[in-house]
């Protein structure tokens, strides 16, 4: 028989288990963080009054993949556990089905405090709110990646546009050459919630910009030796649908240019952007 | 491979692992002095082994000598 006893076991209320899996977590960013920042945070907004109460830990992939950092805070002094992903609400996921996460906040020591049995209600508020900021973030992001288009062969816009779902995959070759936010109404709005592109053929592209949970930037090179870059969006329910491949710019001297671009744009956000 | 809950747990249960456990593996009843992680379900996350207040909880492959016998005595619990 053990000579430990349960008495004298240190009893967290709180333990944030971070996935820090090699092969899927530990890759991507969120909002500027990876699964080893987040780590980092947390241990750095442990004090020395709650570490007793709050344990920190990593894990391998802990089922729940959103394609971006996640991590469980199991409240022990009521036995509920909430997951954090890099997208909000219900979704599918692997082993565990259909689970809602709550979304990975700015403020990760507000993680702490929120679990903690003092303020236990204040996840569960936090995740109903709405989330102006990711559509800003979006905003961004696309605006970045449509600088230059209207000057040909300059910007990320001579593509094949490919929309997807699970009856039909089509694929355009397009080239992009304006951006612009709509709202409902189809009227131009800076703060729209739709982005409108269209192409040089008069084709519109809309996206709702509040179903857009994860953007990709992808850079690959092909086996024949050929550069590939691409920019894919998923949905909530984590499914790819809209990818851009740019295509080889007929203006030799641009791809550099827009090669110089691409990577430009993976180095401010990450391989990986989720709203 | 699993994770092995060994003699530590004995008379402890102290149900952390069961908390943080993402796949809900662990298994014991109010007979039982101890938890079980089931082998078949486990998906060797680790989450489990640093949460342990008791460091009864290895990697099946790291059960120190002086626990082997808890392998068995885990696998034989989900036989029954």
């Amino acid at each position: 028989m053990s000579a430990t006893s349960a008495d004298s076991a240190t009893r967290p209320d709180v333990n944030i288990v971070v996935c820090t899996d090699e092969y899927g977590c530990a890759r991507w960013y969120h909002r500027g963080r990876n699964a080893d920042a987040i780590l980092r945070e947390f241990n750095d907004a442990v004090g020395v009054d709650d570490a007793a109460r709050v344990q920190i830990t990593t894990a391998g992939c802990i089922l729940g993949c959103t394609y971006g950092p996640r991590f469980d805070v199991a409240r022990r002094w009521s036995g509920e556990k909430t997951l954090y992903g890099s997208i909000c609400g219900e979704a599918t996921v692997t082993r565990r089905g259909r689970v809602n996460f709550a979304p990975i906040p700015d403020d990760l020591a507000q993680v702490i405090g929120d679990h903690l049995p003092e303020s236990a209600s204040l996840p569960a508020r936090r995740h109903a709110t709405a989330q102006p900021a990711d559509i800003d973030l979006l905003r961004s992001v696309l605006r970045a990646c449509c600088a230059g288009m209207g000057d040909i062969g300059i910007g990320l816009g001579e593509a094949v546009v490919m929309v997807h779902n699970a009856a039909a995959t089509v694929s355009i070759p397009a080239t992009l050459d304006c951006l612009e936010f709509v709202d409902g109404s189809g009227n131009p709005d800076p703060d729209g919630g739709i982005a409108v592109l269209t192409t040089d053929g008069d084709g519109r592209i809309a996206l709702q910009l509040s179903r857009i949970r994860r953007l990709e930037f992808i850079h690959r090179t092909l086996g024949n030796g050929m550069p590939s870059y691409a920019i894919w969006m998923g949905d909530d329910q984590l499914e790819t649908v809209y990818r851009i491949y740019l295509r080889r710019s007929e203006n030799a001297a641009a791809n550099p240019v827009r090669h110089r671009l691409f990577l430009a744009l993976m180095d401010k956000y990450g391989s990986t952007v989720t709203f | 491979m699993t994770y092995i809950i060994t003699e530590p747990c004995v008379g402890v249960k102290d149900a952390a692992c069961v908390d943080v456990c993402p796949v809900d593996c662990i298994y014991t009843t109010d007979d039982d002095d101890m938890y079980f992680i089931s082998p078949d379900e486990c998906i060797d996350c680790a989450a489990c082994e640093p949460v342990c207040p008791v460091t009864a909880i290895f990697a099946e492959e790291a059960v120190p000598a002086m626990y082997e016998e808890y392998i068995k005595i885990n696998y034989d619990y989900f036989d029954k």
